[in-house]
């Protein structure tokens, strides 16, 4: 019988058929572990943007937002303080004497006409909202 | 470490720039990551929890992140922690060793839709799942992943030497249980 391989002409590379094994195993490992193990359709997607959304849920506020908030209730404060001073500069210059407890009652009769029981309540402490509804249960 | 690497970390730990760090850093490695945690857990569901935990550990942890490894060794080694951690508080919460929930749930592995494999396939996972759990984390990363032991070494914090024995008594296992079958 002809030994048709007793002269080969043909070459390859140094070192061809080492790098031929070592990528054709990788390559069915790669595809076998897909073919073994499954995700559901558009999972890796979906995942991202769950990852993402948790990881902004535990963001404290960006520095520069902090800062600026920070700015924001100074400036607050130093309106508010030279309003304050300006109140008490045009009180000192009024000479019109009002009593204490006529303008209370003023206030009051005035308000109270026009509140209803909710508005009332959510202006009282819980203590002072208890103390009402004990007495209203009692005969 | 190199610069570029150097560069998405210190991006990673800037308030300004680090969500949109982060999301390339899930985006890039959502997969890989998925894939080792999966083969360690099995099940998709779980494997799933472990991921998200894996990456939140990852947001949180960065600015403690030294450099002194390679960011996804860093973040393998936070995804092989969490699925181990996951299994033990299954376990526990079964009142099973480790070995005896993995084993269990490489049994019911032909029952799980998101599991293609065939006979042959289910019987190797079956095996793998019977080995010590560092055999069987080392078996992974090196038959299936194709990582090198250098790579492996530094991710569970073993000599290469270890690891070498660890993986040749593994497969020395695997063929045994599986010429026992055929």
């Amino acid at each position: 019988m002809t030994n048709f391989n007793r002269k080969n002409y043909f070459r390859v590379p140094k070192g061809y058929f080492e790098k031929l094994e070592k990528r054709l195993i990788r390559n069915s490992k790669s595809s076998s572990n897909k073919l073994d193990f499954n995700v559901p359709s558009g999972y890796f997607d979906t995942l991202e943007e769950a990852v993402v959304r948790k990881a902004r849920l535990l963001t404290p506020p960006k520095t520069q937002e902090r800062k600026a908030t920070a700015l924001y209730y100074f400036a607050g404060i130093a309106a508010s303080l030279t309003l304050v001073f300006n109140l008490i500069q045009y009180q000192q210059n009024q000479v019109i004497e009002i009593e204490d407890q006529a303008l209370n009652d003023y206030i009051e009769s005035y308000y109270m006409d026009n509140l209803d029981s909710y508005e009332m309540l959510s202006m009282m402490e819980d203590a002072e909202i208890e103390l009402l509804s004990d007495f209203s249960n009692k005969p | 470490m190199s610069t570029s690497q150097s560069i998405f970390v210190n991006a990673l730990k800037d308030p300004i720039t680090k969500e949109e760090a982060f999301r390339r850093l899930v985006s890039e490695y959502k997969e890989r990551l998925y894939w080792h945690i999966r083969k360690l857990v099995l099940d998709h569901d779980d494997a799933n929890d472990v991921i998200q935990n894996t990456f939140i550990k990852i947001y949180l942890n960065i600015d403690g992140f030294k450099e002194n490894s390679a960011l996804f060794t860093w973040m393998y080694r936070i995804a092989t922690n969490e699925a181990l951690n996951f299994i033990n508080s299954k376990a526990s919460k079964m009142g099973l060793q480790n070995q005896d929930w993995i084993e269990a749930k490489a049994d019911r592995l032909m029952a799980d839709s998101y599991f293609d494999g065939d006979e042959a396939a289910h019987l190797l996972q079956k095996v793998v799942a019977r080995l010590p759990e560092k055999q069987r984390i080392v078996f992974n990363m090196k038959y299936f992943d194709g990582m090198t032991y250098e790579a492996i070494a530094e991710i569970v914090d073993t000599s290469v030497g270890a690891l070498k024995a660890s993986y040749h008594h593994a497969v020395k296992k695997i063929k045994t249980e599986l010429n026992d079958k055929f």
